[in-house]
């Protein structure tokens, strides 16, 4: 293995078929050191396209493959590979390290898409805290007050959907419980809109508290409602109370 | 006929991010997400590789398919009603590409999963730092901590992470993906806090089954 000066100022071997290098010019060193064999330059992943394609069974290639870097922090440099043979011991090969410019472009991709991806975490931290909002919401829009020893109100608000209606279940179920009254009054006077998944949830909760041995009186049911909670077959122990004010006079 | 993931590399290769979406979509009729991420996606980035090893394409185009198999994941991931907020277990967790490493497609279709499953996720993108990424960590708190990373050169990088995320007080899961975890034995990281994951698939059992002779503490 010599150093030659080569009439062209750019990394260049020799080698023969088993990759040993016998020759090698000033640049190759200054990039690659000097290495015995030119397999030991590559990136592991470009040893197999190496030995495919540079074999004195092909004349002459060219290629792209991925060399290790000596350079502080790059690791792989890909270069475009050349290679003649003379005769089966007798390879010349020129490598050339892409364009400067490939890499400033790949760096520029690099940096939009990670201002993408920031700009994606920032939305999608605001709509986690939408969410957390909304389910704050929910769980606060069926409050339960105890008016005495028998009797508790949970005035309903806004529209009757499957999400609040799932947000509140455990609250109620548990209220109902520590706070021992039996009579509870749900008031719909504040009730917007019934959605019919939302409506089912809101049946499930009530058959479990009349389980636990609640009686529910449901207030202030507005008329289009009245037809939708038919459609569903409610319990028969729920008492039906057209004002607020009826219930209290009845049970406090 | 060509393979669906051959089809799909050349739409990548030819930079037809429609045409890749459209195909993409047709496909979702009649196969899972999962099937799609796994046999479709994941293997047309491996045919792009064959490709390039067989001297067909160059790096250049590798990354034009990269950046638009980006866009095409990005698309479905809007497209995706995801689940109901009464579904959403709290479990959360951090994705991230070590440091210099560079592949992300990968990470991307894991956050996606982990979505599917309910969880809340954040993915930081490849080549975070380990600052970086602890601060993020420390904030967010996460249940698993998901790294990733394709190159061996990175076996190091990963060994310190897992040092620095093993000594947090709150005992998150450490998850080792990326193609470095599929190719190269890494049993030596396994731990009862470190997790080995070689694969969409194995990703999935985990969820279904939990960890093989390990209680899934967040199922």
């Amino acid at each position: 293995m010599k150093l030659v000066d080569r009439s062209y100022p750019l990394p260049f071997f020799t080698i023969n078929k088993n990759h040993s290098i016998y020759s090698y010019s000033k640049e190759a060193k200054e990039l690659f050191g000097e290495p015995k064999n030119l397999l030991e330059i590559l990136d592991e992943d470009s040893v197999e396209k190496m030995k495919e394609w540079v074999t004195p069974d092909i004349h002459k290639a060219s290629l792209e493959v991925h060399v290790k870097s000596q350079q502080e922090g790059v690791d792989l440099l890909t270069v475009d590979l050349h290679v003649k043979w003379d005769n089966d011991l007798y390879g010349e090969v020129l490598l050339i390290v892409k364009d400067e410019k490939l890499t400033k472009v790949t760096r520029t991709l690099d940096q939009l898409r990670s201002r993408l991806n920031d700009t994606n975490f920032e939305l999608l931290e605001e709509k986690e805290k939408l969410e957390e909002a909304v389910e704050q919401n929910n769980q606060l829009s069926a409050p339960f007050i105890v008016l005495n020893d028998q009797a508790a109100l949970i005035p309903l608000f806004g529209d009757i959907t499957e999400e609040k209606m799932y947000s509140v279940e455990s609250q109620l179920l548990q209220q109902s419980q520590e706070s021992e009254v039996d009579q509870l009054l749900f008031d719909f006077t504040a009730v917007g809109e019934m959605q019919r998944s939302g409506v089912h949830v809101l049946l499930n909760v009530i058959t479990s508290l009349v389980y636990m041995g609640s009686e529910i009186s449901f207030i202030g049911v507005q008329p289009a409602q009245a037809k939708q909670l038919k459609e569903i077959n409610l319990p028969n122990e729920i008492q039906f109370l057209s004002s607020l004010q009826m219930a209290l006079n009845k049970y406090v | 006929m060509a393979e669906h993931h051959e089809e799909l590399a050349h739409l990548f290769l030819e930079g037809e991010e429609d045409e890749a979406l459209s195909y993409i979509d047709e496909l979702l009729n009649s196969y899972s997400r999962f099937y799609v991420f796994e046999q479709v996606i994941t293997q047309s980035m491996y045919y792009i590789g064959d490709l390039w090893e067989k001297n067909k394409i160059s790096v250049a185009d590798e990354h034009l398919a990269t950046a638009v198999c980006d866009f095409v994941l990005s698309k479905l991931k809007a497209d995706t009603s995801g689940v109901p907020a009464r579904k959403q277990r709290k479990h959360k967790a951090i994705l991230f590409g070590v440091e210099k490493e560079q592949h992300y497609l990968g990470m991307k279709m894991v956050a996606e999963t982990f979505q599917d499953y309910g969880w809340r996720v954040r993915y930081l993108g490849p080549n975070l730092t380990l600052e970086h990424s602890l601060a993020q960590i420390k904030k967010y708190k996460p249940d698993v901590i998901g790294l990733s990373a394709a190159l061996s050169y990175r076996l190091p990088t990963v060994k310190g992470l897992i040092q620095q995320f093993e000594k947090l007080e709150w005992r998150p899961l450490i998850m080792v993906g990326g193609r470095m975890a599929s190719k190269f034995d890494l049993e030596e990281f396994e731990s009862d806090r470190v997790m080995v994951i070689k694969g969409l698939p194995h990703l999935h059992q985990w969820f279904k089954e939990g960890r093989e002779g390990v209680i899934n503490e967040t199922s």
